[in-house]
């Protein structure tokens, strides 16, 4: 249930940005931006058609299934270091010079090896998150609590069992926080790898408007994006919140 | 049985055991004892090929551990915790398996406490549920290292007299590390000193 102090910090959160809206509405004229009022009558007119709503999970899907592959790859590589000590090294400077590479570049390279089709805005969310998922899991592994390892190596010598019993469980409130973040960047990628290849998706529809000069509705669509990536952020979190209440004794 | 032959263990300068032998018999409930520093743990992380070390350590039978400090995992509730060691060696917990949980939960006066999570106990149960783990695969050989500590006097002296007595109704080999002089002497068959490396029957 929601608490009166809960709705006081919502409040207040949101008070910064009420006023920005409040300044823009009042005082912002100028034919190429739209006013917020405009934007959210365009933004409530938008999700009155099946169309965006298509587009929505389209772009939806291009997320989460790509955060979902990348979650199972990244656990999985970076989880090598656990028992293959060989491969891991081989693997490791693969990845962190990765991360320094922008999203952009990335959806050039997607379209120069897959051309324009659509495993590329897959090919591009999947290779930008994969070394946010890869460092969480080394994080996880460098705090690993030694002590429930000797539990474990008391009862067995089998890796995997002790992998999946006292490891994994210490990885995944860092796999969370992973998740949290690659959430964002995946919203991100999804609009810039749709707005140069795709026929569907939000950031189609960006391109459409912007082609277009249809300002109110670009704006309206970039709304949507906020507030979907608003949404998946609070689940996400509350999941860790969560999941984190069972690791403190 | 326990066998213990040349055992030679160093932590860096410290040498903590030199060529040190040990025989305990099927069944034998021991004493250790010894000043703080002198090996009584690291005997116990040999055994359980926790640490590396030269020499030979045979063991008959499965060897349970109960450690020194709380190591129950906070992310599993206190079943899942207790069925933890069977998982571990790749089983599933069985009717059996559930019994003994009950038993040993109706021994510990904490069955009620069975259905709650690891932060919701107090020490003194958290320490009973770390005894009911130790003994949840029916193990062979029971290691039990300063094991309870964290109980009252009352409980300290009455959970190891019940204890001690079902391991020897049950023919069960253990070896108690233990500060702790209030323990009736006649529960166990021998004590060992390892300051002195002699064994007192």
């Amino acid at each position: 249930m929601l608490n009166k102090g809960y709705i006081i910090k919502i409040i207040i959160n949101c008070s910064g940005l009420f006023f920005l809206f409040l300044f823009w509405e009042l005082f912002v004229e100028n034919f190429l931006i739209p006013k917020p009022s405009e934007i959210i009558i365009t933004f409530f007119k938008l999700l009155s058609f099946e169309e965006t709503w298509k587009n929505i999970l389209i772009s939806g899907i291009r997320v989460y299934t790509s955060i979902t592959i990348a979650l199972i790859l990244g656990t999985i590589i970076g989880s090598l270091r656990y028992f293959k000590k060989e491969i891991y090294f081989l693997i490791n400077p693969l990845f962190y010079p990765t991360q320094y590479i922008a999203s952009a570049v990335w959806t050039i390279i997607g379209i120069v090896l897959f051309g324009l089709s659509p495993i590329t805005p897959y090919f591009v969310i999947i290779i930008v998150i994969l070394p946010n998922i890869f460092v969480s899991v080394q994080i996880g592994l460098n705090n690993i609590n030694k002590t429930f390892i000797e539990y474990g190596k008391s009862h067995t010598q089998n890796k995997w069992r002790l992998y999946k019993y006292i490891i994994f469980p210490q990885i995944l409130p860092h796999l969370l926080i992973g998740l949290i973040r690659s959430n964002a960047v995946a919203w991100k990628i999804v609009v810039t790898a749709e707005l140069f290849i795709s026929i569907n998706g939000l950031g189609f529809m960006i391109n459409n408007y912007y082609k277009m000069l249809d300002i109110q509705k670009l704006f309206a669509t970039v709304l949507i994006i906020i507030l979907i990536g608003l949404i998946f952020d609070q689940i996400f979190k509350h999941l860790k919140i969560k999941i984190e209440e069972r690791y403190i004794i | 049985m326990i066998k213990i032959e040349n055992l030679c263990k160093s932590y860096e300068s410290q040498r903590i055991y030199h060529n040190f032998n040990l025989n305990i018999n099927k069944g034998k409930i021991i004493k250790l004892i010894g000043p703080n520093g002198i090996g009584k743990t690291t005997l116990f992380r040999c055994i359980t090929d926790i640490e590396n070390y030269s020499g030979n350590i045979t063991c008959n039978g499965k060897i349970s551990y109960l450690f020194q400090e709380d190591r129950l995992f906070p992310w599993l509730n206190i079943k899942q915790n207790i069925f933890l060691p069977i998982r571990l060696i790749g089983k599933k917990p069985n009717k059996t398996d559930i019994n003994n949980m009950n038993y040993f939960a109706k021994m510990m006066g904490i069955s009620k406490h069975l259905d709650k999570q690891i932060n919701q106990i107090s020490g003194g149960q958290k320490q009973k549920i770390l005894i009911i783990r130790t003994f949840i695969t029916n193990p062979d050989i029971i290691l039990l290292d300063e094991a309870f500590n964290s109980l009252d006097k009352k409980n300290h002296q009455l959970i190891h007299k019940k204890i001690i007595n079902f391991c020897k109704k049950n023919k069960k080999t253990v070896i108690l590390a233990t500060h702790n002089d209030n323990i009736p002497l006649n529960l166990f068959d021998d004590i060992i000193d390892l300051n002195t490396n002699k064994i007192q029957s």
